[in-house]
Formats: C-alpha cells, sequence, structure tokens
C-alpha cells in the first residue's frame, strides 16, 4: 500500500485545524506497520481515510491488488453488539461472506478457540472482563476474510500484563495468516514488538518524522534485547526533536 | 422464598388491609350507599356482575378494542418513529400532529370523534390519537441514540441493510418500543373505556358503568372500576412476563452448559 501525500484539514467553530499534513509512507503487503505519535495527532483520522470513513483533502491510498476489498478494524473500544452471544458477533460478521452456517460457525469457533474463549461462547459481552471483550474483537478481526487490517490503539485502556498477552494473541494469529496490518499506538514497546516498520508522525499537523525497520520475527522478540532497545531510544530521540 | 420477599409481601398485603379498612370506615361515616358504599357492598356487586349472562361479552368488546388500539399504535408509532428518527423532513412533516394530539384534551377528542364515527369505533379513534405520541416519541429517540460506533462497525463489517437492521437497529430500539409500548398500553385502557363511557357502545366496560351510574348504583359502577383496574393490570404483568421470558430462557441454558462443562469436565 501507497499512502501518497495525504492531507486532511477539520473545522471547528469555523477555525481550520490541520491534522494531517502531506504523509507519505509505503507499507509491504503482509506486514505490520506501526504509526506512532502524540495523543491526538491525526493517527485516528489516518485510519478513518484508509477505512473509507473519511474522505481527505488531497493525496490517495493506492492498495496493492491483494489489499483491495474488505477491512478488518480492531476500533479502541471492542464495540461488540452487546445483546448478541459473544459467538453471534463473531458470526455475524460473516453472514455476508459464507453462505452456510457450518461454515460460519466451524470459522467463529475456530476464531474463538484461538483467543482461548470457546467455553464462553454463549455468554454476552457484559460477562466478560474488558481484556475478554477485546478478544471477542480480535477474534471476529481474523474471522472477517479482509486482507487489510486496521488497529486503533485496541489495547490502550488495559493494564500492561493484559496488553502483552492481547499483543501476543494478536500476533500468533497474524504469524499464521499475515495481513497487512496498519497499527496505531503511542506505546514504544507495542511499536517494537509488534512492528516490521515503524512510522514516526509529529504532533499536529502531523507528516512523518522519521521511517524505521525492525528485523526479526514478531514473536522471538524480547523487550531487553539490545537491538530493540537501542531502537527504542532512537526513537525516543526522534520523538524529543520533533517536540524542539 | 428469602426473607426480603416474606417482608414485601407482608407490607403489600398490610397497605391493601388499610385500604380496605379505610374505605369502610368512611363509607359507614358517609353512611349513604349511593354516594359510596362500603368493601362488602361492591364485592357483593362484583360477584353479581361476574355471574350475568353478558358479562364476557362486555369485557370481551372493551380488551378487543383496547388490545387493537395497542397493535396499531405499536406498529404505526414504531414505523413512522423509525421514519422520523432517520429523515428530519418526515420529524418536521409529523410534527403538527403531534402537537396537536399531546395538546388536545382527551374529553375534545372522544367528542370530536362521536361526531365523526360509530360509538364503536370512537374508543379505538380516540386511544390512537392518545397513545401514538407516546409510542412515537419513544421510538424517535431511540433511533437518535442508537451508537453511532456501533453503525460504523456494522459498516466496516459489511453488514447488510437487512442484518443492520436485524441486529443493529431493532435491538437497539427494543428498549425504548418497549417503554412506548408500555406506557401506551395503560394509556388506551383508560381512554378506551373513557369512550365507552361517553359514547356507550352496546358492550364494554365504560358503557357498563355509564349505566350504572345513569341508575345511581354506585355499588356497580365500583364493581365496573375493580374489573377495569384488574384488566390494566392483568395486562402490565402479562407484559413483564413476556418481558422476562427471554432473560429466564438465557439462564436456563447457561445452566445446562455450565452443567455440561462439569460433567465434561469430570469425565463423566
Amino acid at each position: 500500500m501507497n499512502i501518497v501525500g495525504l492531507s486532511k484539514t477539520f473545522y471547528k467553530d469555523g477555525q481550520p485545524i490541520k491534522v494531517l499534513d502531506n504523509i507519505t509512507c509505503t507499507v509491504p503487503p503482509g506486514s505490520i506497520t506501526v504509526f506512532m505519535g502524540p495523543s491526538g495527532c491525526g493517527k485516528t483520522t489516518l485510519l478513518r481515510i484508509i477505512a473509507s470513513l473519511e474522505s481527505p483533502d488531497s493525496g490517495a491510498i493506492e492498495l496493492d491488488d491483494t489489499e483491495k476489498g474488505q477491512i478488518s478494524f480492531l476500533f479502541q473500544e471492542p464495540r461488540l453488539l452487546p445483546w448478541k452471544s459473544v459467538y453471534s458477533n463473531v458470526e455475524l460478521v460473516l453472514r455476508n461472506m459464507m453462505s452456510t452456517p457450518a461454515e460460519r460457525h466451524d470459522r467463529a469457533m475456530h476464531m474463538l478457540e484461538l483467543v482461548g474463549l470457546s467455553s464462553f461462547a454463549r455468554f454476552t459481552p457484559d460477562e466478560l472482563s474488558g481484556g475478554m471483550r477485546q478478544r471477542v474483537a480480535i477474534a471476529r478481526a481474523f474471522a472477517y476474510p479482509a486482507r487489510l487490517m486496521l488497529l486503533d490503539e485496541p489495547f490502550q485502556s488495559l493494564d500492561y500484563s493484559r496488553r502483552r498477552g492481547l499483543l501476543d494473541s494478536f500476533l500468533q494469529l497474524w504469524q499464521s495468516d499475515r495481513r497487512t496490518v496498519l497499527f496505531v499506538t503511542h506505546e514504544t514497546t507495542e511499536a517494537v514488538l509488534a512492528a516490521d516498520q515503524i512510522v514516526l508522525l509529529s504532533d499536529l499537523p502531523a507528516h512523518v518524522t522519521a521511517q524505521l525497520s525492525v528485523e526479526g520475527k514478531q514473536l522471538e522478540r524480547k523487550l531487553d534485547d539490545p537491538e530493540l532497545l537501542t531502537l527504542q531510544a532512537s526513537m525516543y530521540r526522534t520523538i524529543d526533536r520533533s517536540y524542539t | 422464598m428469602n426473607h426480603s420477599t416474606w417482608t414485601t409481601k407482608l407490607v403489600l398485603l398490610i397497605a391493601i388491609l388499610v385500604f380496605l379498612f379505610g374505605w369502610h370506615i368512611v363509607a359507614l361515616l358517609v353512611h349513604a350507599q349511593v354516594i359510596l358504599p362500603g368493601p362488602a357492598k361492591t364485592l357483593m356487586a362484583l360477584w353479581e356482575i361476574l355471574g350475568s349472562s353478558p358479562f364476557a361479552l362486555n369485557i370481551w368488546a372493551t380488551v378487543l378494542r383496547a388490545l387493537e388500539s395497542f397493535v396499531i399504535i405499536l406498529v404505526t408509532g414504531t414505523l413512522l418513529g423509525i421514519a422520523a428518527g432517520y429523515s428530519r423532513h418526515v420529524h418536521q412533516f409529523l410534527k403538527p400532529l403531534l402537537a396537536v394530539c399531546k395538546a388536545t384534551p382527551v374529553m375534545a377528542v372522544i367528542l370530536l370523534a362521536f361526531i365523526w364515527f360509530t360509538s364503536a369505533t370512537v374508543p379505538l379513534f380516540s386511544a390512537f390519537l392518545m397513545g401514538f405520541p407516546v409510542m412515537f416519541i419513544q421510538v424517535v429517540n431511540g433511533v437518535r441514540s442508537i451508537s453511532s460506533k456501533l453503525e460504523e462497525m456494522t459498516k466496516i463489517y459489511g453488514l447488510t441493510k437487512k442484518d443492520r437492521l436485524l441486529h443493529l437497529t431493532i435491538p437497539s430500539l427494543a428498549p425504548h418500543i418497549i417503554t412506548g409500548a408500555k406506557s401506551s398500553l395503560s394509556m388506551v385502557w383508560k381512554v378506551v373505556i373513557a369512550a365507552e363511557v361517553l359514547t356507550v357502545p352496546r358492550y364494554g366496560v365504560g358503557s357498563r358503568m355509564q349505566l350504572s351510574q345513569v341508575n345511581l348504583e354506585t355499588d356497580r359502577v365500583l364493581a365496573w372500576t375493580l374489573i377495569a383496574v384488574f384488566l390494566t393490570v392483568a395486562t402490565d404483568i402479562l407484559f413483564e412476563a413476556g418481558l422476562r421470558l427471554p432473560k429466564q430462557i438465557k439462564r436456563m441454558s447457561h445452566k445446562k452448559l455450565a452443567s455440561n462443562m462439569t460433567m465434561a469436565g469430570t469425565g463423566q
């Protein structure tokens, strides 16, 4: 995917607020690209434009042939239908894709099994913890046959250990089904553990300040690995520079 | 049955007994059956009415009118409420009708309807005009409170319009439809019976009340009033029971699942 010269301005009380300023970068297919930047810098707007929920003022999204079509989206909140069971929340997004109930059942249950929630299939979201609900959302996102997956700080409301657990669940699923992932976060640890490529964004109006690549398989990475520590230090230096 | 349930029931029983005792005392003090007959006399009148031959027909006529009005209100209020919730133009178009319905006194509606329609149709028409705004406003508010985040999610995940309606719109509206239905149902009973009192159709609870009042049979007026209260309370209880049913089914299926899991865990 190529993001070419993307700009967006919002208007509040008649005053223009430029959010994105000529964002340009390349996202290799089947990789995880993490977009990092300060809170409120327009990361979510960027994902919403890619998902066609917003339109840009200028610029374009050029998709690879393999990425065209459906999009999976992991939002900041799980966004589960509260009146549906865990199973139905996953199965529902397959109805337009798979005609037979048996196919949908197998796929939904398989995904729930992968996130460790198959025994909670008949529970409703309000009977689950926050972390479990977000795991259902992950199962739904992977169950949906989209080649492009957008993640908008999906683990932000959870404590560190739960965040790590969910990130591991996500990466395990991704290893077995490598889709193009655009992952928005402001956590450097999440970025270095998950990314093949990290795109650093400045404060408003957001522009690309650095593009860094991360080597090695995601699931084999350790946070105390000297290379990752150096990378994190380099990220902090770039972020500090963009503020001065 | 636990302690708190017993206490609640006891308090309820005491309240009823205090009310009946108070009624009895006031009736003794008034000492005029035409003005206020006591509870015993009223119960005797009720017993007589229950045994009289057109009793079921009177009840059935009122129940049918109330249910017909209720179904019409439920369907039109829901459909037009959804349309107005999504379209500002439809809402604007219906605003004058709503303002008139809300501001017009019930009696004025009934009297006008009596000029235009037959006595059997007046209760239906009046109940509709009074109950419709309640249902409509609830549904409009329901449509406006549908989560935009969930709407966005269903669009991203490519749900068809039919699936969005079935799995997002209707369940989101359900609490509002239930509240609207409950409020309009209790209003329907009151308006239908009031319209029957004024228009005196051949059969109906309101007609019997009116005839008893003309004949100065106050005990029978009170007995018919008790029947009207019973009908309202009974439909309210049935309504609540209907609402509890899905939860009970879910709880039972959870219990079944839990016992299956326990059996699987112990290798049985």
